[in-house]
């Protein structure tokens, strides 16, 4: 049953009062921000490194569940917020042309009904027949009525007919718009009304994530109705675009569209961080409740059969049943999960082992996943370096690559004086999975390449700093191909590139790498394999040779001296040559790293 | 330790950093004296004693952020209409009341974490176990229930 707004109840509406209680409601979504990042960032990481044992720990879980608290109120009182200045906006057309149809009316002194009917005198001439009479017109939507009553008015000799008539069809577009708005938008706010408890469930979030899908869709015409993000802007036009905005428009954004504020380069590294914040908590509880619901794998994975006299193991029929049925999703869910924890972890070791505050940068379960973890604030550092990860990289093994960087920042950090570091992982890119099927090909990283140098000028352009930062690209193994390929398709927008165990990086020479000479840095830790398996794939050519690789002479880069790192995946192990030379180039201060000759690749190759 | 001008700008804590890097050099300095780990309920260890208490300043400083978050939405709901005919009106001033009661809850939280922090700093006669029993009871306090959001893990 719908309840039809009337006229009174619509002239008693102030869309404004509801922008007044959606600024409060922003205003408690602002508070919740700030204590959020003040128990992250300060409260729980300065009790967790004064203070030890059982004790401790269970107050820490009591603040991880108290910041849990706040994240949520910022996130819904967002929306709330967003949603009450969607249904203002919703309402006010109709309003006022509730306003302008009653002052006609007021006008021409008729009375107009709690129903929408307009009451007229008497009027005009009615020469031969009766005098004209008062009536009452009743407005309607439907364009073969409103046909009939032009006609209508013609004949009729009162000429308030015709007029009253109007105002009564428009009294009725009004009340007709403000009906659906408000039929719109009442189940939406009923919706967003809170839990009952303090706990914040995964079932909490995918609510959460329902509210905001509900609200975005109902609030369409109010999204579509701001300024919009420039249309394959650049990072500079992105940061306009977002400077632009006011307070409430940038809460609108945030809260019915975190995803593309998130991944938006050139925007205040704060706001996409709180933006992939949600689209992260969001994204958790939905595949935790998703995976929580599907069928668990069948206990009895493996059985043996005979097969001419051998015994051999192979999956038992439940299994496979099982595994056609759900196996790629539950591999999807159990990996994306995997991956959301890491960066949780990250989020909760603020303090520990020094490691500054981290922001999310960038984020997305789909597919292989994307992630962009940074070590303390980018847009204040005056070093900040950015790390592409290689091969089989993907969301559900962030953790090591988040570790990585969190070992450079610490070196950086002691070697650059006092002046602040951010270290970024970038998992922006679908890396290639396979390292015999994917890795020899190029176009993962041609792919990746663009998106690399728009985040690199996102990095510039949302600097806040009274002078450019110094910015490193660190690459490894096929992250490096990916920073080559940057550098040849585009412009790389760093000082420094730190190429280690590359197979190659599609250009012959360091001066391509975009960086002013002697600003390349390589490294090779004995027993790599990976160089000289891909030069073969990803090595530059020229006059000199082909497929030349950063560890060959005639490339020109650096060699930093790696120290007692072994085989393909140590180079930032603590405590490691490899990792104190990449903390002074980092810091600014390469001219302190430690070189070595080239490897003699073409000699232990014949 | 993060550098003061690294983290973001921060309301109601106010010289929480230069308290924090005080602590922090009590306690290095206290390690190095041999003073051990220290914990709740060692009342020579003045460090960690006062790590508990502020952190329970400041988890109690956050209640009152809430209280002028609330006073925030309380003015924000004057003037409007409630009834009359507007079921969205009707809705909002439900949403209101249920926001209203959950900010209470939250405050109250800070209030009975900062409390509970406070006084693991502060009583001198509680034990680890104590202290431990103090963070328990919070913790069945604030439990989930079903009615909304659901049990959730």
């Amino acid at each position: 049953m719908i309840r039809v707004v009337d006229v009174e109840a619509l002239k008693a509406l102030k869309p404004h009062e509801f922008e007044e209680a959606a600024l409060g409601y922003r205003t408690t979504s602002d508070m919740a921000a700030q204590a959020k990042d003040a128990l992250e960032q300060r409260i729980t990481p300065q009790l967790r490194g004064a203070l030890n044992g059982e004790a401790a720990d269970a107050a820490v879980a009591q603040l991880r569940e108290l910041t849990k608290d706040f994240h949520y109120v910022q996130v819904e009182c967002g929306l709330i917020g967003t949603a009450l200045n969607a249904f203002a906006a919703d309402v006010r057309p109709a309003k006022t042309k509730l306003e302008q149809a009653l002052s006609d009316a007021d006008a021409h002194r008729f009375a107009v009904g709690a129903n929408g009917s307009v009451s007229y005198p008497a009027a005009g001439q009615n020469p031969g027949g009766p005098p004209t009479a008062p009536g009452s017109a009743n407005g309607t939507l439907s364009e073969q009525a409103r046909a009939l009553q032009r006609q209508a008015g013609n004949f009729d000799p009162n000429p308030n007919y015709a007029i009253a008539q109007d105002i009564a069809n428009r009294i009725a577009e009004a009340l007709k718009e403000a009906t659906d708005a408000d039929q719109k938008w009442a189940p939406q706010l009923r919706g967003l009304k809170v839990d009952d408890d303090l706990t914040v469930s995964d079932g909490d979030w995918a609510d959460v994530q329902k509210d905001g899908e509900g609200v975005r869709e109902a609030g369409r015409h109010y999204s579509d109705s701001l300024p919009q993000p420039p249309k394959d802007g650049s990072p500079k036009d992105n940061a306009a675009w977002w400077k632009g905005l006011d307070p409430g428009q940038q809460q609108a954004w945030t809260s019915l569209h975190p995803d593309v504020v998130g991944a938006l380069d050139g925007v205040p590294a704060t706001v996409r961080d709180e933006a992939n914040r949600i689209v992260l908590d969001e994204s958790r509880g939905q595949y935790r409740t998703e995976l929580d619901a599907m069928p668990k794998p069948p206990a009895n994975e493996w059985t043996w059969i005979n097969a001419g006299g051998y015994a051999s193991k192979v999956h038992t029929d439940e299994w496979m049943d099982w595994y056609k049925a759900h196996g790629e999703r539950y591999e999807h869910l159990t990996n994306s999960l995997k991956g959301m924890e890491s960066i949780q972890k990250r989020f909760d070791a603020v303090g520990q082992n020094d490691l500054p505050e981290a922001y999310l940068l960038g984020y997305s379960a789909e597919g292989n996943g994307r992630a962009i973890v940074a070590n303390g604030n980018p847009d204040t550092a005056v070093h900040q370096a950015v790390y592409v990860p290689g091969t089989t990289a993907n969301l559900g093994s962030i953790g090591g690559d988040i570790d990585r960087m969190g070992n450079v920042w610490r070196v950086a950090d002691g070697k650059s004086g006092g002046q602040p570091v951010s270290t970024i992982t970038w998992l922006g890119y679908d890396a290639p999975q396979d390292i015999v099927k994917d890795s020899p090909f190029s176009h993962y990283a041609d792919d990746g390449a663009p998106a690399f140098n728009r985040f690199m000028d996102g990095l510039d352009a949302s600097h806040t700093g009274d002078s450019e930062p110094h910015r490193t690209a660190i690459g490894h193994s096929y992250g490096t191909t990916l920073i080559g390929s940057a550098a040849r398709q585009g412009t790389l927008n760093a000082d420094d590139v730190i190429l280690a165990g590359s197979p190659g990086v599609q250009v012959p020479k360091a001066e391509q790498m975009d960086v002013p000479k002697g600003h390349v840095w390589n490294l090779e830790a004995d027993g790599d394999p990976v160089p000289d398996i891909g030069r073969f794939g990803h090595g530059g050519t020229d006059w000199d040779g082909p497929w030349i690789i950063p560890s060959d002479e005639e490339f020109g880069a650096n060699q930093m001296v790696t120290g007692n790192v072994h085989g393909h995946s140590e180079y930032w192990d603590a405590d490691s040559t490899s990792l104190l030379n990449q903390g002074y180039v980092v810091a600014g201060r390469g001219g302190d790293a430690e070189l070595k000759a080239p490897p003699k690749h073409w000699e232990h190759m014949r | 330790m993060i550098g003061a001008g690294r983290a973001r700008e921060k309301s109601g804590v106010g010289s929480f950093e230069e308290e924090w890097a005080q602590l922090k050099r009590d306690a290095v300095a206290m390690r190095l004296a041999g003073a051990g780990q220290g914990g709740a309920g060692t009342p020579d260890v003045k460090g960690s004693r006062s790590a508990w208490t502020t952190a329970g300043n400041a988890v109690e400083g956050l209640a009152g952020d809430v209280r002028r978050a609330q006073g925030a939405l309380d003015r924000g709901q004057q003037g409007l209409v409630t009834g009359g005919g507007v079921e969205s009106a009707a809705a909002q001033s439900d949403l209101y009341q249920s926001w209203k009661t959950y900010l209470d809850m939250v405050a109250g939280r800070c209030g009975r974490l900062g409390g509970g922090l406070e006084r693991a700093g502060s009583d001198l006669f509680l034990t680890d176990k104590g202290v431990l029993g103090l963070f328990d009871a919070i913790k069945t306090h604030d439990e989930d229930t079903p009615a909304v959001g659901g049990q959730g893990r």
